[in-house]
């Protein structure tokens, strides 16, 4: 396992080299760019709805000053992990056994096939209906946008195990348990961690529209309430909030994946 | 399989040189094709699924769970009538009035707006489909081709693409006119997005030594483009291709749910408020179906033009 410290995050000699390096400075002065055509237009008069960088600028520190714009991230996170959760566990769980068992997997794919291209947000309606609370319903929306990616992923995972592998297992005389342990599980993992990292970004996807559509706090209902309130300053804050968890949620689970498969460039 | 795992890679934004690393990987596959290939119908993998399926066994047991899930569900809303399950539409409700000739919610295959929602929500995903593609080709051909404008504009794309198409919706509705632009742009934003994203992959996909041949034999940068650039970036444009029609149909229905007026999404949700409950299932399939037929054909239209591919891959 590699340490935190020994990564690239402590290394001085990675982070002067990438400050040196001329790509960083393209790529700041194209954001800069960007964010220059944007004041230069609002300057200008164009845009007039559309608070310029400067006025987000002062504004954006206010409205995450005003109580309950943290309980926010709070809440939206505790549904996205919760409905993730839930997901990850049971396609794991699914996946495994459908890899090993040709039966059950030839019995619940086409199922699951069918059930896969229904957008997760069409569920919103039924989720209502009957799951008592509203934090279930989206918790369970959270779930069916998570679960299929994952469960994907693990399969293809499990299909990519070289049979080799298997072959050598098995004529070293490896037992079930240790062909599952040392081989199934290691060969699984990158391909685990891809979905899961496609599937965070994707309940949060769901949890903000499920949010606007029905909830009564959270990320998504705050920038749905900015919207009800005329606020664009709240709305740009919003979707940045959103932006960022999403984004950070992905990269924790890339960082978790690298740790758990050292192996793996 | 192993494409698409890729590219599901590269639309989560993982550093490009594990993105190579695993289409190095893909290659390597590919010669190891007859061994995995038994192995996998030994195992009975998704893969040569078209074959696998007309084998009676796998269609057998694909049956037997269907037929299990339809029983379970009939159970548990109509006969048994669970807790909480007895909110739920039974499928005999739902497939009656589906094919009914005198709808009670007014909705079947029989009634005009049935079709009315179906052409809304596709004309709506087509185009922003084709807006995406139109503008998301070109640019990610420019970003892939030359370093300086990947540079200088690719962190502007990485600081907008995080936000989720969903969260635009707000932002769409107060600076967009009519109630028709913003659900369009909101379905088209993050098909856009995976467009760019997997164009600008494929073209650094492309083997260095082909571009050494083309300036070796003297082509000028217009037959770069068309004779290489185009065709060996069109693998990877194509599962992008594929992940912005999945990705359309998802944000769509958020979006006209949200702030549609028609379409499916709407249909649905509009059928939650009327309580009208099989018309929300009746939505659920119809969406289903039609998310899943639009990216078949575009696999179909991705295998046609590009024959010389099909042949290592074992995916249909």
């Amino acid at each position: 396992m590699t340490r935190l410290w020994d990564s690239k995050l402590f290394s001085l000699a990675h982070w002067s080299r990438r400050l040196r390096s001329p790509v960083l400075w393209q790529g700041l002065a194209g954001i800069v760019t960007f964010f220059a055509v944007w004041q230069i237009a609002r300057w200008l008069g164009w845009m007039a709805i559309i608070p310029s960088p400067i006025e987000l600028a002062e504004g954006i520190p206010e409205e995450i000053a005003q109580t309950g714009y943290w309980q926010n991230w709070i809440d939206s996170s505790r549904r996205v992990f919760v409905g993730f959760g839930i997901a990850a566990i049971s396609a794991i769980v699914i996946g495994v056994l459908m890899g090993m068992s040709t039966r059950l997997r030839a019995a619940i794919f086409p199922l699951f096939e069918v059930m896969r291209p229904v957008p997760p947000l069409a569920w919103l309606p039924l989720a209502i209906l009957f799951w008592p609370s509203s934090e279930m319903t989206m918790a369970f929306l959270t779930f069916i946008g998570a679960f299929f990616p994952i469960l994907l992923n693990v399969l293809a995972g499990i299909d990519k195990v070289d049979r080799r592998y298997v072959q050598a297992a098995l004529s070293l005389g490896s037992s079930r348990g240790a062909l599952f342990r040392r081989i199934l599980v290691p060969g699984a993992l990158p391909s685990l961690f891809t979905g899961l990292a496609i599937a965070i970004g994707i309940t949060w996807e769901v949890v903000i529209a499920a949010e606007m559509a029905s909830g009564t706090n959270g990320l998504g209902y705050m920038t749905w309430d900015s919207y009800m309130t005329h606020s664009m300053i709240g709305i740009v804050l919003g979707m940045l909030s959103i932006g960022l968890a999403g984004m950070a949620c992905s990269w924790m689970m890339r960082w978790v994946g690298q740790i758990a498969t050292p192996w793996q460039k | 399989m192993q494409t698409q795992t890729v590219t599901q890679l590269a639309a989560t934004g993982a550093s490009p040189s594990s993105i190579i690393f695993s289409v190095a990987g893909a290659d390597n596959g590919n010669r190891e094709a007859a061994l995995i290939e038994a192995f996998r119908q030994k195992n009975g993998s998704s893969q040569g699924k078209v074959g696998r399926l007309l084998r009676s066994s796998s269609l057998r047991y694909g049956a037997l769970g269907f037929a299990v899930f339809l029983v379970a569900w009939y159970l548990a809303t109509d006969l048994l009538k669970l807790p909480r399950f007895n909110f739920l539409p039974s499928p005999v409700l739902v497939f009656s009035e589906w094919m009914s000739r005198e709808p009670t919610h007014g909705v079947s295959i029989f009634t005009p707006i049935y079709y009315e929602h179906i052409l809304v929500s596709m004309r709506r995903v087509f185009l922003a489909f084709a807006i995406a593609v139109l503008a998301g080709v070109p640019l990610g051909i420019l970003l892939g081709w030359s370093r300086a404008f990947h540079n200088f504009f690719f962190p502007i794309v990485e600081l907008l693409r995080p936000i989720p198409p969903l969260a635009w919706v707000p932002f769409a509705v107060l600076i967009l006119p009519g109630v028709e632009t913003p659900v369009v742009f909101v379905t088209l934003l993050a098909a856009f997005f995976a467009t760019v994203l997997n164009t600008v992959l494929g073209v650094w996909s492309i083997n260095d030594d082909y571009f050494r041949a083309a300036s070796c034999l003297g082509y000028t940068r217009l037959d770069v483009l068309t004779r290489v650039i185009v065709p060996g970036s069109m693998p990877f444009v194509f599962t992008g291709l594929q992940i912005a029609m999945g990705v359309s149909w998802f944000s769509l229905v958020g979006g006209e749910m949200i702030a549609g007026r028609s379409g499916l999404g709407f249909l649905i949700f509009d059928a939650y408020m009327q309580v009208a409950l099989p018309n929300i299932v009746i939505g659920m399939i119809t969406l289903g179906i039609l998310g899943y037929a639009s990216s078949a054909a575009i696999r179909r239209l991705g295998d046609r033009l590009m024959a010389w591919q099909s042949k290592g891959r074992n995916s249909q």
